[in-house]
């Protein structure tokens, strides 16, 4: 973590380009359907998952209701495209805005309640939810859902490219987030809330603000797949689902952003492995955020960049000391 | 006497106890006061009281003539009174740097940064209170500082504020033989430069080298005050802390 | 009806007491969220099921024995080592949910099993007609929280806990054996849940998904104050009379939830340690 000068630099840069050429490129490899609309599901996951990361991993508000933004996008989403006629590329973005207000207002109950608690209370938000839409059939379509949604497009190319886009979009946000003040600001609170506000910085301003921002991109997320599946069910408001966005942040690291798109990426390789024990999917997953969060919180990408020295998640401030560094070195390197 | 500070018939009770009671106090720009008192007599609550931790069954506190009484504690620290704690509250995860950083984001530390860069002030105040160098001090983690620069890093942060008023508790606590001159020195020059401070402590000597006035209290009152000669004299000082004559205060 | 509301509000009452109870114990002492518990509320039930055949008395025994022993061991394991960490404690917890839940799934199936009432028939008691189970759920219940009560606030034992509850730090320095204690608290919770199992699982019957009821407990946490054991009980009353009214004025079940949901927050926005809670559960600022 303090090796974070020594470089690597040059391995990320590597690292991150191959992906980009991997993304953008695969569908030269196969453009099976099947196969695409696996790594679309994974690229709407990873920006799933890492709007909890921001929330969560780097804001230190641990939120269990983050399937609440997810879902409530994903309704409101579908609902203006059945009964406005609203085509997708501007329900999603709508979507991203309904998530912001209930980013809001699962946000409240943190002002006044303090981490543990907290977390209780977001428990039950999905759960709520859930109850309420099998309680209102009329409206939310009960228990069997919103049938006959618009599609992202007839060509899965294009969803798969849009998949792309997004996910490429939203990372790169939240990365560049988690880097700058503000993302310090918010590690501050993550790592003590009561020395934040003691150093001028008003958490509930801030945490208000990490609560809209991960509200925003998992509406996008939800409304996103609501048109990739043409379908919202209440499945979106179990608390399985919030779990399985942890475990995917987890997997990859908390705190880190990136994790969540590597996180995404293998959990639906062991889906696909799964596939045919459908039965075990459910247990085999909770094992892992089991041995995860009990053995290795750190994440596999974390254990991975630390291996190759690379930084992950540092501050954008901190790039003048190295110019400051360089300038040192080369001036003692001098005669 | 410019009042940068002061307090009005402040009290505190929790369950039953109480923590602060009926607490009168001036303090002056530029003054360095010791409050010194046992072991729960109600220093670490008042210091809370003061920067909106916690919050008052009735009284009020002013900051260079604004009632700041109930208040958020980053809008008082915002106002230009900050403070360090008992047992350290750093960002342990975060670089010390970053650290120091925090407060120069701050509303406070935006507005009094003028252009520089915020790394560039961050080393600053690191380096007001040595705790660079030595360099490599910047690269490591909070929660790798060993506990003397622990200690200076609270102070580095409430000092990136840019306050008036510095209110510290317990700066010499668990410091060693060879890191109290140093904290020693660092109190100093910052008062020399015009802070005004409120120090709680408990070691005596230390406090009676830097203090002007001492503020002297004991379950939640104040049961003396002025400068640390009368307070060594004082019989009632004395009493409070059990076992000390008259006189020895200081030893 | 009032009196329907009445009796039926107590045996909801009684639910919530030993749910909340054990929950707010493990929570106050260790500052642990053991989401599992619900969980182990379902094992004990699904072992009771299970051992039926060897005769109901036996059945309730052993479960009552083994019950707290696995959640000792799961603690022992998986809990007890994040015992600070309260994010991933609470993580860890819910996953252990999830497992017991498929295993018994894929064991026993995802259907509704039933397991008899401990004792048979019924009494009318003013004017209502109430299973004796219930009224036997309901006495025990109460009886139990105040057994637990009075153990913790008069025995030796009882104080210690309350000593770790309060600062496990200072416990420790006067020489407090935190182990002991902490271990002592999951036992007792454990027990609560197994006790559930046995007065509550015949009325109610279950499924492996049902540890979820855990969460209906919540409001009453909230309300009575987390980790105060007076607060449960007080708060499993209230709740258990406000969605009894609820239920019988409106048509539908789930309503309730809704509503208690809404209290919740209610409560956590005019006063968030609840009725008996520490003030460190809410901001103090």
């Amino acid at each position: 973590m303090s090796q974070y000068l020594k470089g690597g630099g040059s391995v990320k840069r590597v690292l991150v380009f191959a992906s980009l050429i991997l993304l953008t490129l695969f569908p030269a490899i196969t453009t099976d359907y099947y196969v695409l609309s696996i790594l679309i599901s994974a690229n709407i996951f990873a920006v799933f998952a890492a709007s909890w990361d921001i929330l969560a991993g780097v804001t230190g508000q641990f939120s269990f209701g983050q399937a609440l933004f997810f879902g409530v996008a994903a309704y409101m989403s579908g609902a203006l495209n059945l009964y406005l006629g609203l085509p997708p590329w501007l329900t999603i973005p709508l979507g991203g805005a309904f998530g912001v207000v209930v980013g809001f207002l699962v946000g409240l109950p943190s002002l006044r309640l303090k981490g543990r608690y907290f977390t209780i209370t977001s428990v039950i938000f999905p759960t709520i939810l859930g109850i309420i839409i099998v309680e209102y059939p009329e409206i939310t379509g009960g228990e069997t859902g919103l049938y006959g949604l618009s599609p992202i497009s007839s060509d899965i190319l294009v969803t798969y490219y849009g998949s792309v886009l997004l996910m490429l979009a939203s990372i790169y946000l939240l990365v560049r987030l988690a880097n700058s003040n503000l993302g310090l600001v918010f590690k501050s609170i993550r790592e003590d809330e009561d020395a934040a506000e003691a150093t001028g910085i008003n958490t509930t301003k801030y945490k208000f603000l990490s609560f809209a921002i991960s509200g925003f991109f998992a509406g996008l997320a939800g409304g996103f797949q609501a048109h990739l599946l043409m379908f919202v069910g209440s499945y979106v408001f179990n608390v399985f689902y919030s779990l399985q966005a942890m475990v995917t942040a987890a997997l990859g690291g908390i705190g880190t952003i990136i994790g969540s798109v590597g996180g995404s990426y293998l959990m639906s390789i062991l889906n696909e492995i799964l596939r045919d024990v459908l039965y075990f999917r459910v247990l085999i997953t909770a094992i892992l955020m089991l041995i995860i969060f009990r053995y290795f919180p750190m994440g596999i990408m974390r254990k991975i960049a630390i291996r190759f020295k690379i930084s992950i998640g540092s501050w954008r401030g901190l790039e003048e000391l190295k110019r400051i560094k360089d300038g040192h070195n080369s001036r003692s390197q001098r005669p | 006497m410019d009042t940068i500070l002061e307090v009005k018939d402040l009290n505190k009770r929790f369950d039953g106890i109480t923590a602060v009671d009926n607490f009168n106090l001036q303090i002056g720009r530029g003054e360095l006061i010791g409050l010194i008192g046992p072991n729960g007599a109600g220093k670490t609550t008042f210091f809370n009281l003061l920067t909106g931790f916690t919050k008052p069954d009735s009284g009020n506190v002013f900051l260079k003539g604004k009632k700041i009484t109930k208040l958020k504690p980053h809008k008082i620290a915002n106002l230009g009174m900050s403070r360090t704690f008992q047992i350290v509250k750093p960002f342990k995860r975060l670089l010390v740097v970053e650290n120091v950083a925090i407060a120069i984001l701050s509303e406070r530390g935006k507005k009094k940064r003028n252009g520089a860069s915020v790394l560039t002030k961050a080393l600053e105040y690191l380096r007001r209170v040595e705790i660079i160098p030595p360099a490599e001090n910047m690269f490591k983690l909070a929660s790798e500082l060993s506990h003397g620069y622990s200690k200076r890093l609270d102070i580095a942060r409430a000092l990136a504020l840019e306050p008036e008023v510095l209110l510290l508790d317990e700066p010499f606590g668990g410091l060693g033989l060879k890191e109290t001159p140093i904290m020693h020195s660092v109190i100093k020059k910052l008062h020399e430069e015009g802070l005004t401070i409120i120090i709680i402590e408990h070691k005596m000597r230390e406090l009676g080298k830097l203090a002007q006035r001492l503020v002297v209290m004991n379950f939640g009152e104040k049961i003396a005050e002025g400068t640390p000669k009368d307070i060594a004299m004082n019989q009632k000082v004395c009493e409070a802390y059990l076992g000390k004559e008259v006189g020895n205060l200081f030893a | 009806m009032i009196e329907q509301i009445l009796i039926s509000s107590l045996i909801l009452a009684g639910l919530y007491i030993l749910l909340s109870v054990g929950f707010s114990l493990i929570a106050g002492v260790a500052q642990i969220l053991n989401f599992a518990h619900g969980a182990l509320y379902i094992i004990s039930a699904y072992l009771i099921y299970s051992l039926l055949p060897l005769g109901h008395g036996i059945a309730i025994i052993i479960s009552l024995v083994t019950t707290p022993l696995l959640g000792l061991i799961i603690y022992r394991v998986f809990i007890g080592p994040l015992r600070e960490k309260g994010a991933r404690a609470a993580l860890v917890t819910i996953a252990l949910a999830l497992i017991i839940q498929e295993i018994l799934k894929l064991i026993f199936g995802p259907q509704i099993i039933s397991i008899p009432n401990v004792v048979s028939g019924s009494t009318t008691i003013i004017g209502v007609k109430v299973t004796n189970q219930k009224i036997l759920s309901f006495v025990v219940a109460l009886v139990s929280a105040l057994v637990l009560l009075i153990f913790i606030k008069r025995t030796k034992r009882g104080k210690a806990i309350q000593a770790v509850a309060q600062n496990m730090d200072v416990a420790r320095l006067v020489g407090i054996n935190i182990r002991a204690v902490l271990m002592t608290s999951m036992g007792i919770s454990v027990f609560l849940a197994g006790i559930a199992a046995v007065l509550f699982a015949p009325t109610w019957s279950v499924t492996p998904s049902d540890w979820v009821i855990l969460f209906r407990a919540f409001p009453v946490i909230i309300l009575g104050g987390l980790g105060s054991l007076k607060g449960s009980i007080v708060a499993s009353f209230i709740l258990g009379f406000t969605e009894n009214i609820v239920i019988f004025t409106t048509q539908g079940g789930n309503i309730v939830q809704i509503v208690s949901f809404f209290l919740m927050l209610a409560v956590i926005f005019i006063r968030p340690r609840g009725l008996f809670g520490k003030r460190t559960g809410a901001r103090e600022w």
